[in-house]
């Protein structure tokens, strides 16, 4: 008989359902966090290899299409504001005729000597000038010793005589209000004024007290602002920033670039291309020459029958204790000694014989039905027969994973191949060449990391092809223990 | 006669002979010689008589001195404990991290041979090029690394940068050395888990065991010579240790520390030491540093072996 199902023991078993889910949840977060930690020397050295020079240290990896001048982690610019006591006097002339000037030529005098050139080119004057004691001036231009305005003539004929477009002022000024002598801002009579001398390409807008003014440009480069606003008191600090509005592409250029790249590809001294090439036939030539001695040996070892074939296979497994740094002296002794400084051969020959591979090539023929040879030996073939038509295809799996392992080691053998190339070797790898490069150019980080991308992005490319056939090799080195 | 066994004759030999001489042919001179060569060269010494051309050739045989001068000298018993440090904060945190990865991927999970191959793909990399990527993460004051250091609250420390205080010099290196390594044991660990016969599981599932006991008293036990294993492999991978050191160290084994008198490096373990002792011309007495790291090394695993055979 069926009973009516109670309602109420669902609820805790939904709770529960819900808690394991929130559970399971946390821990693929928690994976994820780690997984990014992890993959955090891959992604920053990609993202510095791209990165301008000398912009490696610098947290900001969004390209900017708005740029503040001074940056926001700087204290912006105090905006003068002009006073009967504290005023502020500018000049803005135009020329066309005159051409570009010799900022050197510039030369204002007595009084004057304390001014600000904005900008002097095509025409276009801007200057500021700041007196030290208040008072009415007369001001000059000359022009390749010919005098442009009579010295007499008073500051405010000058608009008349149109060299001089507007004076602001006509005495006592300070406005030196930014390091940046082409960017000039200030408040007079309720009046917003602003020249940015910007030979780039952009749009720019100050930022006053949070409200956007734009600039316009009135000549090429240089961006200006005459703007009516309700009246701002010395006492309020007025402050400011400029921005410059870039589109994203520049923005994006400016900040991530191939030069590095160029450069290291391109270099006479460290030349990243030929170390590449040469980690390629140092880790090529190894895999495949492993692939070969081990292939032979395992067969040997597994299917063929000769005096202390046993023992030998476990002096030969016994060596393997033997911690690999022994090695290195003698090796190199050994190495130098055949004249091999210097060489592919020598970087190559000496870790030929991979005991590990002998072994799981040893283990994967050993899996080869018998019958096989059985039936190859009724046919009456040799053994170098039976070797290449059995043998080498049923272990071409083996083969390759062997071939791989070797490849990632000899790739990433660093020791070796600092201890037998001499710093003027023609056949450096890239881990040594790495550290040449390094020696000679300490705090050129975005291109270390570029070159470090050239040891890494292939294995990396290599690993995610080949995946399988590397988990393979490490799965048979783990069950062997 | 059908139990006897069959005479391995002259012919077999010569067959298998081919086979076998090339991988003999490196094997022999390139690691069975080496080995009593270098016995040979930890009892000469490289004096002012050798010949600059002929080094080997021309060195001078003084018998034990080489091993009293290293049995007797600070630096190289600072390095034999280096290496522990070294191995027990790679060891550790490493079995400890890979394992969990193992029990977390070892389920049904949205993207799951992604993170599997996120997390080993590590282990692949050229283990100086990572160790330069590292010293830029720990730039003083300006690296990542440092600058997460300094917003966690350890301003000083950040300023300074962790490879260039001596205390922190190997745990910032083997920090590193880890988080490559752990997909490695993490592979690992899965093959076994994967091995385990799941009628284990469902038998500690009948006699009631809550997820915790199942871990801490059928799986871990099931695992233990996985975690031997590794930690055989982390031994000897210590003492090997080298490209590491010489990128995050700037090849100068780490910060000058004073210890009873003697100026050491405080990230200067075996194998760092062995290159430096190399370096320097000191070719008798590397080979005799090598020799007792060797014995170090095999005693090590010797003891692990019996551990491995105990738990049998």
């Amino acid at each position: 008989m069926r009973r009516p199902t109670p309602h109420i023991p669902q609820a805790p078993a939904a709770a529960g359902r819900l808690l394991s889910r929130a559970g399971r949840g946390g821990i693929f977060l928690l994976l994820i966090v780690l997984l990014l930690i992890v993959q955090l020397p891959l992604f920053w050295m990609l993202i510095t290899s791209f990165k301008a020079r000398g912009t490696a240290f610098q947290l900001q990896f969004i390209p900017q299409t708005r740029v503040h001048t001074p940056a926001d982690n700087e204290p912006a610019l105090s905006m003068p504001v002009a006073t009967a006591d504290d005023p502020i006097l500018h000049f803005e002339h135009h020329d066309p005729a005159a051409g570009t000037v010799d900022l050197a030529l510039m030369d204002p005098a007595g009084e004057l000597a304390r001014h600000e050139l904005q900008y002097a080119a095509g025409g276009l004057w801007l200057l500021t000038l700041v007196p030290d004691t208040p008072g009415t001036y007369l001001y000059t231009f000359e022009l390749d010793g010919e005098e442009l305005i009579p010295a007499d003539v008073p500051a405010a004929e000058l608009l008349a005589l149109g060299l001089v477009e507007e004076i602001v002022a006509e005495s006592g000024a300070v406005t030196s209000n930014t390091d940046d002598p082409q960017l000039l801002a200030f408040v007079r009579d309720g009046k917003l004024l602003a020249t940015a001398t910007r030979p780039e390409d952009g749009r720019y807008e100050l930022l006053l007290n949070g409200r956007r003014f734009p600039l316009s440009e009135i000549h090429p480069g240089i961006h200006e602002l005459h703007r009516q606003i309700e009246s701002i008191h010395p006492e309020d600090e007025p402050a400011f920033r400029l921005t410059e509005i870039r589109s994203f592409g520049t923005a994006a250029a400016e900040m991530y670039t191939l030069d590095n790249f160029r450069a290291i590809l391109t270099s006479e001294e460290f030349n990243f291309a030929r170390y590449f090439l040469n980690s390629l036939v140092v880790a090529t030539s190894a895999g495949i020459l492993t692939v070969i001695l081990c292939t032979m040996g395992g067969y040997a070892f597994s299917q063929m029958t000769f005096h202390f074939r046993d023992q030998l296979f476990v002096l030969v497994l016994a060596s393997m204790l033997v911690p690999g740094m022994i090695f290195m002296v003698p090796q190199f002794s050994i190495t130098i000694g055949l004249g091999l400084m210097n060489t592919y051969p020598g970087m190559v020959v000496p870790h030929l014989a991979n005991i590990f591979g002998l072994f799981l090539l040893r283990q994967y023929i050993g899996q080869i039905p018998r019958d096989l040879f059985a039936a190859a030996e009724i046919d009456g073939a040799s053994q170098p027969q039976i070797f290449q038509t059995i043998v080498v295809p049923i272990c071409l799996p083996i083969m390759l994973t062997l071939f791989l392992l070797t490849f990632v080691t000899q790739w990433s053998n660093f020791l070796w191949q600092l201890i037998i190339n001499t710093g003027d070797s023609r056949v450096l790898t890239l881990p040594v060449g790495l550290q040449q490069f390094r020696g000679q150019n300490t705090d050129e980080w975005e291109m270390i990391m570029a070159g470090a991308s050239f040891s890494i992005v292939p294995m990396a490319i290599l690993f995610l092809c080949f995946q399988g056939y590397f988990l393979r090799g490490l799965a048979a080195g783990a069950v062997k223990e | 006669m059908t139990h006897a066994r069959p005479r391995i004759t002259l012919r077999q030999d010569l067959a298998a002979l081919p086979f076998l001489a090339p991988f003999f042919a490196v094997f022999l001179l390139f690691i069975a010689y080496p080995i009593f060569y270098s016995l040979w060269l930890s009892v000469h010494q490289v004096t002012i008589f050798s010949d600059f051309y002929d080094i080997f050739g021309t060195m001078t045989y003084v018998g034990l001195e080489n091993y009293a001068h290293i049995l007797t000298s600070v630096q190289f018993w600072w390095a034999v404990g280096a290496t522990f440090i070294y191995a027990v904060l790679t060891i550790i945190p490493g079995i400890a991290l890979s394992l969990f990865l193992a029990l977390m991927l070892n389920r049904r999970l949205m993207g799951l041979g992604v993170m599997r191959s996120g997390f080993f793909i590590p282990h692949v990399f050229d283990i100086y090029v990572v160790g330069i990527v590292w010293l830029l993460l720990y730039y003083p004051g300006s690296g990542l690394v440092s600058r997460f250091i300094a917003m966690i609250g350890a301003s000083e420390t950040a300023r300074q940068g962790v490879l260039d205080n001596p205390m922190l010099t190997l745990p910032a290196i083997t920090f590193a050395m880890v988080l490559k390594n752990a997909g490695f044991g993490m592979i690992l660990f899965l093959v076994s888990l994967n091995n385990i016969n799941p009628s284990i599981i469902e038998a500690a599932d009948v006699d009631g065991a809550s997820r915790r006991q199942k871990l801490f008293h059928v799986i871990i036990p099931l695992l233990r010579p996985m975690i031997l294993f590794l930690v055989v492999t982390g031994t000897v991978g210590s003492i090997n240790a080298f490209a590491e050191i010489y990128a995050m160290t700037n090849d100068t084994g780490g910060v000058p520390v004073e210890v009873l008198g003697e100026t050491v490096q405080s990230a200067r373990t075996g194998g760092y030491h062995l290159f430096r002792t190399f370096d320097e011309g000191r070719y008798g007495e590397a080979a005799a540093v090598s020799f007792v790291f060797m014995i170090f090394a095999l005693v090590i695993s010797f003891i692990n072996f019996r551990l491995l055979r105990s738990s049998d």
